[in-house]
């Protein structure tokens, strides 16, 4: 039922909109974000030391790129997220959207988080309308827009449901609509479906997948530390290394779009990337658990 | 639980009271001048709701009741509140709280008595200082553990400082609030009795302490009886409203 509503959507998905795109590079000036000689410490527990999360990291993204983190566990890829919505300042370096400096939380950011995040006392559709309240847009025009980004995730029947009343799934898929639904610029994605059984997260992302390909040049930041997930989706997959985490390669993913996230991952071509890519991760991830560098 | 189950069960409930009450009723008389009879005890509920004073006595207790919590309410959410927005106060001012609630404060009802008269006012007075640590603690609780996920992904929607409020801390707190009600209504009931009980010119505990002075047993056993009926009343009332309230939550 996905797959033909994705279909159904094909003709208006036209080719300014697939992006990730070389060509079209030139036509972004300033890149969407822009991340500089970010480094990033915090104060140890008895506030004597500082531990430094994130060293020198530098990342360009531009309008319209699928772009996904990976890296071992504690390497501060999810810090960077944080940084990066300004929900925590970095200690040094600079991040800038749009040219400006990121000094707080932005309007056209949005941040699905890993635990699903939905108000208990708030229905799913009172969920999803959330931003748009925030936003001030009339009540009539919030709930309809509210019910097309439900519609469009499988949610249509769910409106009055609470999240307890709901499965992790149909809890992720409002958590995502519910930051769809205000449209915003750059979304980031903190290992959002790693609580899902795999069927369910195969779903989820060719929704999701689906719905930023419709945007007009949306740029998602996707952490993760399943390097498959990461390949399937993104345009470019970066690789960091072991805590203090910093940007150890940057490659390109030539798939074209649009993808079918079950199949792609048969191909040759896929399993040859993962290959590459993992033989540079998996050092990472040894490096991190060697003897007397682990945390 | 299952219809059959269910009538089984109330089937039992009443063959306990009647039970307690055919033992009690069948009792020597070495026991009835203080333990009374239930059939004395009934006539004494009967006279206790036809006559004026005594029926006036009700809405004295429940008033003093519900003014106390009510203000009890209303401070323990400002102090609440001012302790979790500060954790500097907090870590200076929670001992005390804490304190507060550990010491038996019941016993302290002599002395309120004598600063405040016996007036009405004291005994709302003491309510309210007996009862506001109940409140006050659900709520600093609820303010202090709020799911930091929940105000990040706020936040990142766009919610601002009143809206963050208004959408995450006072639905936190209201529903520790009306989780700890059952037992604020109890003790401001409770507490209300004591008042009375201990110096007063009127109220449901007066009427106790009157009777048990003049050796009429009945009248304060019927004294107790109409306080925990009204007490079940005002619980199965709360039960609902806290179902309603909290239909968000996982049935308990």
């Amino acid at each position: 039922m996905d797959d033909s509503d994705a279909q159904e959507r094909g003709p208006r998905m036209l080719p300014q909109t697939e992006t990730g795109n070389p060509n079209r590079e030139s036509v972004a000036v300033t890149p969407l974000l822009e991340v500089a000689d970010v480094r990033h410490e915090v104060r140890g527990e008895r506030q004597k030391t500082t531990n430094l999360i994130l060293s020198d990291v530098s990342l360009r993204a531009r309008a319209g790129e699928f772009i996904s983190i990976v890296g071992p566990s504690g390497c501060g890829k999810s810090t960077l997220l944080n940084l990066i919505s300004g929900l925590a300042k970095p200690t040094g370096g600079t991040i800038k959207i749009e040219g400006q400096q990121v000094t707080g939380v932005r309007p056209d950011v949005g941040f699905i988080f890993q635990q699903d995040a939905l108000l208990p006392w708030r229905t799913a559709a009172e969920n999803v309308q959330l931003a748009l309240k925030f936003r001030g847009v009339p009540k009539a025009e919030r709930r309809q827009r509210a019910s097309e980004w439900m519609d469009r995730f499988g949610l249509g029947a769910l409106h009055e449901r609470y999240p307890r009343e709901m499965s992790g799934g149909q809890r992720k898929r409002a958590a995502i609509a519910a930051t769809l639904v205000y449209e915003p610029r750059l979304l980031l994605m903190d290992e959002p479906f790693s609580a899902l059984d795999v069927q369910t997260r195969d779903f989820i992302e060719t929704d999701v997948l689906s719905a930023w390909s419709q945007t007009q040049g949306q740029t998602a930041l996707f952490v993760t530390h399943d390097l498959e997930e990461a390949i399937a989706l993104s345009d470019r997959v970066i690789v960091m290394s072991q805590s203090p985490g910093t940007i150890v390669s940057d490659y390109p993913v030539d798939i074209p779009r649009p993808r079918n996230i079950m199949d792609v991952r048969t191909t040759e071509h896929f399993q040859d990337l993962h290959k590459t890519i993992w033989a540079d991760l998996r050092k990472q991830v040894l490096a991190g658990a060697a003897p007397g560098k682990g945390q | 639980m299952r219809p059959s189950v269910k009538a089984a069960v109330a089937l039992a409930d009443v063959a306990t009271v009647a039970g307690v009450i055919a033992l009690w009723q069948s009792d020597s008389a070495a026991t009835a001048s203080y333990l009374s009879k239930p059939s004395a005890v009934f006539a004494a509920i009967k006279v206790w709701l036809t006559n004026s004073t005594l029926l006036g006595y009700i809405p004295v207790t429940l008033w003093e009741a519900a003014a106390g919590m009510l203000i009890a309410l209303a401070a323990a959410t400002v102090i609440a509140s001012l302790l979790a927005a500060s954790s500097r106060a907090a870590s200076i001012f929670e001992p005390f709280m804490a304190l507060g609630n550990a010491a038996p404060r019941i016993a302290l009802a002599p002395l309120f008595l004598l600063i405040f008269g016996t007036d009405l006012k004291s005994k709302v007075i003491f309510v309210a200082t007996s009862v506001v640590f109940i409140p006050f603690f659900s709520i600093f609780r609820a303010l202090t553990t709020v799911d930091q996920d929940l105000l990040n992904n706020a936040r990142c929607l766009g919610a601002g400082r009143f809206a963050i409020v208004r959408e995450v801390y006072i639905p936190a707190v209201t529903s520790s609030v009306v989780a700890s009600l059952r037992v604020t209504v109890a003790f401001s009931l409770l507490t209300a009795i004591l008042a009375e009980y201990l110096a007063s010119q009127e109220g449901i505990g007066y009427e106790i302490q009157q009777a048990q002075n003049n050796l009429q047993a009945n009248y304060a056993i019927a004294g107790v009886v109409i306080i925990a009926l009204i007490a079940v009343i005002i619980d199965m009332a709360l039960r609902l409203i806290e179902r309603r309230a909290l239909v968000w939550r996982d049935p308990s």
